[in-house]
């Protein structure tokens, strides 16, 4: 589990991406490293989550290149990128109502394909999954159907997916949207403790004093490639910045 | 909830124990032919289930592979006029591995698309092998249908090794059901049922699993098909591959309790009997389709779970006293 943190593990090289004639992704370069949590801001339409989308492989890149651990990644799929250690959460949440948490959970571990001939939940599973639900307070969900529960109840179940993965990499879309203040603090504790273990992050967010707080370096998306990136700090201050969002 | 208890077990004994004995307690020949038939339709209903039910997907070209089971059963044995009753029986598990084998690449054809356009593409399914079966004249002798092998058995008790044979693929139909839901698979055509791009995203092999359960279900239909075939020994292209034998299907499912595994059973055994019984009472002015209609409207106003989740839903609460899954939530009974 342990690597050095600032190893770069998921590059996008010279992504571009269009829909009809707009380039929602043009030329994108980025790499994200082991360890970190790298913050993704910037206007809406500017591309971040057509860059989720392709660097997770639920969309095809016209032009470049997802790279893994330094080896191109071959027709990227969500499959193939999630047996390479990354996941992602989605903008919405978007849980199975029919199933419970810790089937949620159990599907979410990483397992060769003749598993799909196992029973439904093995204890192993069972057990870690009630761990995680335990670590994020959701105990008491326990007996529910993901269709029952509140919106911040999903997302929280959604993030304790990315638990249960085990993964080198968690892309988060707008984690903190929707979501009550206490469950907030709980993901953020939950990031902080995965970064420490040296899990990277990605982290598309609206909310910009989580982005300040959590963030170890921060890039800034416009019109489809980044136009700055640094620590937050730095970020705050480049006028590069300011003329993104507000077109000056 | 799905974990093999007793209960579950000696529940299934008894149910296919009481349908093993029925023949011999009502030996009346049309009695026997009614079960045969809602026999049939439950199997049919069960294996649309794993598809249908199971991963969402309205999957209209069951009897396709239906029809298909009953020409491969048909033309194997077109040269064998007096045959021991067994050895059509013995063809059954060869036909369902060719119908398995010939559901692949079909499914991954089909399955590129999803929702209502699956619907349609999958209909298309039925229609193109009718056609094939009405055309290709050298070797299904066209509309002029075929004659199916038959047996040397006893006029006295005709139907009932049928009526035996057809409940052994219904058992095995069931026994695929319920291994499928405890296992892995059926957590993840559950999921795929609940969102199919998320479940990608939780690294679920989407395509792989979705053609399992479209091979079994493929192969138990052609199964049941060869079955039919056999028994009532001639077969023409339109009543092998009917539309109206696919909509009661999926309409058998809707009533039982679509994605359950008892609710494809009971929609099957209680509607086909009562069916054929119109169908013989009404003569062949298709009445009894009126009568579906009305049903459908029915099951959708007043059990759009179905029979068995009602059921279910009405006991727990009467135990627990307290709330139970919210409208349009599907009980994994």
């Amino acid at each position: 589990m342990s690597r050095r943190p600032g190893e770069v593990l998921l590059e996008a090289r010279a992504i571009t991406k269009r829909f009809g004639g707009v380039a929602a992704l043009d030329g994108c370069t980025l790499a994200v490293a082991t360890g970190q949590v790298t913050g993704l801001i910037g206007p809406n339409g500017s591309g971040k989550t057509t860059l989720f989308n392709v660097l997770t492989g639920y969309l095809a890149a016209d032009a470049g290149q997802v790279v893994v651990e330094g080896r191109a990644v071959r027709r990227p799929s969500p499959q193939r990128l999630y047996a390479l250690g990354i996941v992602r959460t989605f903008q919405y949440a978007r849980l199975f109502p029919d199933l419970t948490p810790v089937e949620i959970l159990a599907l979410a571990a990483v397992k060769p394909f003749v598993a799909v001939l196992r029973p439904r939940v093995e204890r192993a599973d069972r057990d870690r999954a009630m761990g995680i639900l335990e670590r994020l307070g959701l105990l008491r969900i326990v007996g529910h159907r993901a269709g029952q529960l509140s919106y911040g109840q999903q997302r929280l179940l959604e993030f304790g997916t990315t638990l249960m993965a085990e993964p080198k990499l968690v892309l988060l879309d707008e984690p903190a949207a929707g979501v009550s203040p206490t469950m907030i603090a709980v993901i953020e504790d939950q990031i902080r403790a995965l970064r420490a273990e040296g899990v990277g992050f990605l982290l598309v967010e609206h909310q910009l004093d989580l982005v300040m707080r959590l963030c170890d370096s921060v890039v800034v998306m416009a019109a489809g490639c980044p136009v700055s990136s640094g620590t937050p700090e730095e970020v705050g201050k480049d006028p590069a910045v300011l003329e993104a969002y507000l077109g000056a | 909830m799905t974990r093999p208890t007793a209960w579950g077990a000696g529940r299934a004994v008894v149910i296919f124990g009481v349908l093993a004995l029925l023949p011999f307690a009502f030996p009346a020949a049309w009695l026997v032919d009614l079960g045969f038939f809602g026999l049939m339709y439950a199997g049919l209903a069960v294996a649309w289930n794993l598809i249908g039910g199971y991963t969402g997907y309205i999957w209209l070209g069951l009897i396709g592979f239906f029809g298909f089971g009953a020409y491969a059963l048909t033309i194997t044995f077109q040269h064998t006029s007096v045959v021991s009753f067994w050895a059509p029986v013995g063809a059954l598990i060869p036909i369902g591995i060719a119908a398995a084998i010939v559901a692949v690449p079909i499914g991954l054809v089909l399955m590129r698309v999803r929702g209502a356009t699956f619907a349609v593409v999958s209909l298309s399914v039925l229609f193109i092998a009718e056609i094939c079966a009405s055309n290709w004249t050298a070797i299904t002798n066209g509309a002029a249908g075929m004659p199916a092998p038959a047996p040397s058995i006893a006029a006295a008790n005709f139907n009932r090794p049928f009526y035996l044979v057809m409940l052994a693929l219904v058992a095995l139909a069931m026994l695929i059901s319920w291994y499928m839901r405890r296992s892995r698979i059926g957590l993840m055509l559950f999921a795929i049922r609940g969102d199919e791009e998320r479940a990608r995203g939780l690294g679920v092999p989407t395509l792989p699993v979705k053609l399992i359960a479209f091979a079994a279900s493929c192969a138990l239909a052609a199964m049941i098909g060869a079955v039919w075939a056999y028994y009532i020994g001639f077969i023409y292209p339109i009543f092998s591959f009917s539309p109206n034998t696919t909509f009661a299907v999926v309409m058998m499912v809707y009533l039982g309790g679509r994605g359950t595994l008892w609710g494809p059973l009971a929609g099957g055994l209680l509607v086909a009997p009562v069916q054929e019984y119109l169908a013989y009472t009404f003569g062949n002015a298709q009445f009894y389709l009126i009568g579906y209609a009305a049903l459908f409207l029915i099951v959708i106003r007043f059990l759009p779970l179905g029979i068995v989740p009602s059921i279910h839903q009405a006991w727990l609460r009467r135990r627990s006293g307290e709330a139970t899954p919210a409208p349009g939530t599907l009980p994994a009974t």
